[in-house]
Parts: C-alpha cells; sequence; structure tokens
C-alpha cells in the first residue's frame, strides 16, 4: 500500500482531508444554500455601508446586494484562510515536524534523494489541497442548484475553485518554512504570520490607498476575490501565485538539501 | 602511542586508503574496508563535538564504538549517513565517497538511530513494507521472521501502542531487513530486556558469519566485551583507542589481589619493574597493578607468607574506566600501561 514517501504522505493525510472535505463541503452548501432566507438583509447592509467598505467587503462594488455579493463576502474572501489552515498544518509538519518528531533522520537515512522526498510530499499534500477545493466548489454549486439561487453555477465554481493558485503559493511558502526552520511551532507561526499579515494589509488597502505600493508584493492582492463570477480572470495573477509558489517551493528543495537533521 | 587529534590510531588497517579517499578517489579504496572516516570533524558554534577521528571498519566485523553520552558517538554516527555535513574531513562507505554517493551508498546500511521514533499511526507490518519499499526490496518474509525470532507482541497493532521495547525491537527489524552490507546501530540495546539483548547478539553475529558488517555504539560494556570484534573509544570527541577486545585486555595490567599472613607495607612493592600501582585492597588485601614482569614480581610478593592470593585480568569496562576517570591515581596508572603517551594523559587528566 506504502510505497513510497508519495502514498505514505496521502496515508497520513486522509483524516485530515477527509475533515475538511466534510466541514468544507457542509459550510459551503449552507452558505449558499441559506443565501433566498438573507438576501434582503444583505442587500440592506451592503446599501447602508460606505462604497469604500462595501468594495472592501465584496471586492466588486458591482457585487453589491447580489448573490455574487453575498457568497463573496460569506464564503470566497474566507475559502483561502479554511484553505491556508489546512496548509499551514500539513506544510510545517512535512519536514519539521518529521524532525520534531524524530523521524526525518530516519527516513533520510533511506536511500531516497531529499528532492524526490520533499517533492513526493509537496505533490500528496497538493491532492488534498485539490480534493479540499473540490469538496468546497461542490458545496457551493450543490448549494446553489438546490436553494435555486439565481447565479451561474460554472462561474460560481470556477469563482471557489480560483483559491487554488493561492493554495500553491502557500503550498510553496509553507514548505519553505517547514525545510528553513527548525521547529515545526516556527514554520507555522511563520507561514501563518505571513498569511494573516496579508489579508489585512490587502483589506486596509481599500481605507488606506497609500498602503497600495506594497499591497502587490503580498499574495492577497493577486487573489481573484470571487471575480471570475461577474469579470474574466486576471490570468496574469493566477500566473504569478502559481509561480511564486514554485520559486519559494526551489527554495525550500535548496533549504531541504542544507538541512542538519537535530540530535 | 598517543593519539593527537588526526594522529592514525590503527595504522595497520588503514593502509594507504587514506589518501585516497582525501582526495575524493576514494572508489579505489581496497575492498576490506567498508568504512573509512578521514579526520572526520564536526563543530557546533565553538563546541567540537566530533574532533579529527580517523576511523577504519572492516568487512565482516563487528565495531564497537564507545563512549558515554555526549561522547561524540551519535555525531559520527549521523555524519557517516548524511544527516549532518562534517565540519571537515570526509567519510567513505564501500569505498565510495559518503557526500558523493549518499543515495547509493546508503542502499546498503541499515539504522537504527539512538533516540529512535518511528511513526507510530502506522502498524510494524506496514512499517516493514513501507521501509523495504524504500529499499527498493521486498524483504517483508525476512523482516517477519526477524519480528518472530525478537517476539515483537503483535505485528498489526500501531506502533504507538507497542511498549518501548517493542518499538526498540521494529527498529531493530527495519534496520535490518533489507539485509544491509554495513548495518550502523545506535545503542541497540536500548529498552531491551537481558534475554532480548542476547537474542539480539545472536542475531547480529549470525549477521556477521554472513558477510553482514556491524558498526554498533553502546555505553554498555559488557555487551561491546561479548559481541564486538574490534573496539573504538570516544572520550569528548576524540579516539583514544581502536583496537581488538582481546588486545586491550592483553594490554592492559594484571590486578594481584595478595593477603599476607603478617601487615606488609603495599609501598614496598611501588619500585617493582612493571609495576603500575599499588594500594590497599578489600578485605586487608593489597592490591598491585602489574603490566610486565610478572614472574619477577611474584617472586617478590612470595618471599612473604601468603593467605590469599587472586590474579585478576580486568574487564573491558575497567579499561574504559581508565580513558574516563579523570581524577585518581588508578586512571592515570591504568592509562599508562595502556601505553598513552604522558602528554595525552595530561590532557586527560585536564
Amino acid at each position: 500500500m506504502m510505497q513510497n514517501v508519495f502514498t505514505k504522505t496521502l496515508y497520513d493525510l486522509r483524516w485530515t482531508v477527509l475533515a475538511f472535505v466534510v466541514g468544507l463541503l457542509g459550510l459551503a452548501f449552507f452558505i449558499v444554500y441559506i443565501y433566498p432566507s438573507v438576501a434582503n438583509a444583505q442587500g440592506n447592509m451592503l446599501g447602508g455601508l460606505d462604497p469604500e467598505a462595501a468594495k472592501a467587503l465584496v471586492g466588486n462594488v458591482a457585487l453589491a446586494g447580489t448573490p455574487e455579493g453575498y457568497i463573496n463576502i460569506q464564503l470566497i474572501s474566507f475559502a483561502p484562510l479554511f484553505l491556508a489552515v489546512f496548509l499551514i498544518i500539513v506544510t510545517s509538519a512535512a519536514i519539521a515536524g518529521e524532525d520534531d518528531a524524530k523521524t526525518l533522520g530516519t527516513l533520510l537515512a533511506r536511500p531516497v534523494p531529499r528532492w524526490r522526498i520533499l517533492s513526493e510530499k509537496a505533490l500528496a499534500i497538493c491532492l488534498g489541497m485539490l480534493v479540499i477545493v473540490a469538496a468546497l466548489t461542490a458545496g457551493a454549486v450543490l448549494g446553489a442548484w438546490i436553494a435555486g439561487v439565481d447565479i451561474s453555477l460554472p462561474k460560481l465554481a470556477v469563482a471557489v475553485a480560483l483559491t487554488v493558485p493561492f493554495g500553491i503559493w502557500l503550498l510553496g511558502f509553507g514548505l519553505f518554512c517547514s525545510a528553513l526552520f527548525g521547529s515545526r511551532m516556527v514554520a507555522a507561526l511563520i507561514a501563518t504570520g505571513v498569511v494573516v499579515f496579508s489579508y489585512m494589509l490587502n483589506s486596509s488597502t481599500e481605507f488606506v490607498h497609500s498602503l497600495e505600493q506594497y499591497n502587490r508584493f503580498w499574495p492577497f492582492y493577486y487573489y481573484a476575490w470571487g471575480q471570475p463570477m461577474t469579470d474574466p480572470i486576471k490570468w496574469v495573477n493566477v500566473g504569478v501565485l502559481c509561480l511564486a509558489g514554485l520559486i519559494f517551493f526551489a527554495l525550500a528543495l535548496v533549504a531541504f538539501h542544507r538541512r542538519e537533521v537535530s540530535g | 602511542m598517543g593519539n593527537q587529534p588526526g594522529q592514525r590510531i590503527d595504522v595497520c588497517a588503514r593502509a594507504a586508503t587514506r589518501e585516497r579517499a582525501e582526495d575524493g578517489v576514494a572508489t579505489q579504496a581496497p575492498i576490506e574496508s567498508v568504512l573509512i572516516t578521514n579526520k572526520l570533524t564536526k563543530n557546533f558554534g565553538s563546541v567540537v563535538a566530533v574532533d579529527h577521528i580517523d576511523l577504519d571498519i572492516r568487512r565482516g566485523e563487528i565495531f564497537g564504538f564507545l563512549g558515554p553520552n555526549g561522547a561524540g558517538k551519535s555525531t559520527t554516527i549521523r555524519m557517516l549517513l548524511g544527516l549532518i555535513r562534517p565540519t571537515s574531513g570526509s567519510a567513505s562507505i564501500f569505498g565510495k565517497d559518503m557526500r558523493k554517493y549518499g543515495n547509493e551508498i546508503r542502499r546498503g546500511i541499515g539504522y537504527l538511530p539512538g533516540e529512535l521514533a518511528l511513526y507510530e499511526n502506522l502498524s510494524a507490518r506496514q512499517y516493514f513494507e513501507y521501509t523495504a519499499a524504500l529499499y527498493g526490496v521486498d524483504n517483508i518474509d525476512f523482516a517477519l521472521a526477524i519480528s518472530d525470532r525478537l517476539k515483537i507482541s503483535d505485528l498489526d497493532a500501531s506502533i504507538g501502542s507497542l511498549s518501548q521495547g517493542n518499538k526498540q525491537k521494529v527498529g531493530i527489524v527495519q534496520a535490518l531487513l533489507h539485509k544491509p552490507a554495513l548495518v550502523i546501530l545506535d545503542e541497540p540495546t536500548n529498552a531491551l530486556d537481558p534475554l532480548m539483548r542476547h537474542e539480539l547478539y545472536e542475531i547480529l553475529l549470525l549477521a556477521r558469519d554472513e558477510g553482514m558488517t556491524v558498526f554498533f555504539s553502546s555505553h554498555v560494556l559488557a555487551e561491546a566485551e561479548r559481541i564486538c570484534d574490534r573496539v573504538a573509544i570516544i572520550r569528548e570527541g576524540q579516539l583514544i583507542r581502536v583496537g581488538r577486545v582481546d588486545e586491550l585486555k592483553e594490554t592492559a595490567p594484571k590486578r594481584l589481589l595478595v593477603r599476607f599472613a603478617e601487615p606488609v607495607e603495599p609501598q614496598s612493592f611501588a619500585d617493582l619493574a612493571g609495576v603500575t600501582k599499588v594500594g590497599p585492597g578489600k578485605d586487608g588485601r593489597v592490591e598491585l597493578m602489574v603490566r610486565e614482569n610478572l614472574d619477577e614480581v611474584l617472586r617478590v610478593v612470595t618471599q612473604h607468607q601468603i593467605v590469599d592470593f587472586d590474579a585478576q585480568d580486568l574487564s573491558l569496562e575497567e579499561i574504559f574506566l581508565g580513558y574516563y576517570e579523570t581524577e585518581g591515581d588508578a586512571s592515570v596508572d591504568l592509562a599508562e600501561a595502556l601505553d598513552l603517551e604522558p602528554r595525552e594523559l595530561a590532557v586527560e587528566q585536564s
């Protein structure tokens, strides 16, 4: 059954992935399914807000008071954070966690190159992430379909699925932290700090425009924020996130190659 | 002779291979040497954990690497496996440089870490299957045979639920299951009861007879004395002695315990050639450490009326302790008897 690091990592991830799949599928379904019941309240709330504040909430003011706006606020703006929780847990465990648990030395004593160990772990985590995003997407689409929400289901699916490029960035960055830092706690804290800071920075730029010049260096600047539901996809942003993820993964390979296993 | 850092200890075994390994042309090393280190050194900041260690492990021997906790045994082993990089020096295994051919070399090595940690969510059987797959072998039957011999309680229970002793057995099996040419065991008898220790010794002796080389670190001298062909003693990161167990014991002094009928001043024997230590022993006996000239010493001793007499070889443990005790005349004399230079003695005494 476990023939390599990839299958072993999948085996280790199975319960975590299952928990996120069940939780996020249910959550996405519930959020979208209750839209018809809360539609008026949502519209009234956004209508009373300053346009800048509404933009900060829904990303695109054109969405305010619409199913797209509701789904954007309630689901899509939080979706990368849900995904971040999963990715930070599993990437920090991948290398730093194994070192903490003292199993890394035994693993590295096997005749498997370090680059291959890290690549197989990354591939397994990526697969787990895709399954979770698929569940999130399925929950949202299913909720909209059953509740009869007036929205393009394919566009909704694409909007939710565009958490994947962000996930690829965090997969690379998380593995880099895990390979670089000595303990899982430190690796997780650094990754969490960067995600939270970037999220807050991106939200703040709607109110503090002077921060915009810094925002472009952080990942949430490139996150789609539900845009595909109304506008064409910005493939450049998708590419930037994926490329940054790959660069961090390459840095993770270097850090892991140079890593000394703790006593 | 005394061994300064980097000085060669086991000259006969080292031959011309050292220079070849040093030049990175270790592939041409003689086949007899399975593992060679050349001035292997590891510093952690200002702390010198391993200091210019030269080792030469030969095919088919059980080599004991002896020293107390913190002496540098595990650090040396981790360098040999490529888990940490040496600060300087090199290691070659199977005639190949470890840093260049790490993965190829690791295919032929079995490893049991001193601080054993296993994947506790797996069963022992799953762990063996996974380990075998990473080595690219299908040796589950062999693993199960060793498990049976070591009496691992339940191969299908999660490792996390096993006792520490059973976990250690799982660790031993995973180190041996791919029938490695070299097995590196860091404190392998930790957590094993006496019966299982005996079983492990039997397995290692059998493995050696089949041509496997065993590199075995321990601070339990009795087990090294029992199964090792040669031992190295490491102290504060430096090798202070390498040799066959019987050689170490032969070159160590004999202990004579004599009870005389009348009181005899022990110091009256102190000037005899070959006597390295004299003093009062237990129960009114006189204790003499004699390295050579035993015939003459006995002639002088028997000039007195003797009530009781006993001659003892020192155990490996006593020899070992001779290198580690930093206070007391016994260690000094014992070290002198073991051919250490005065300069090295001074270092040890400091």
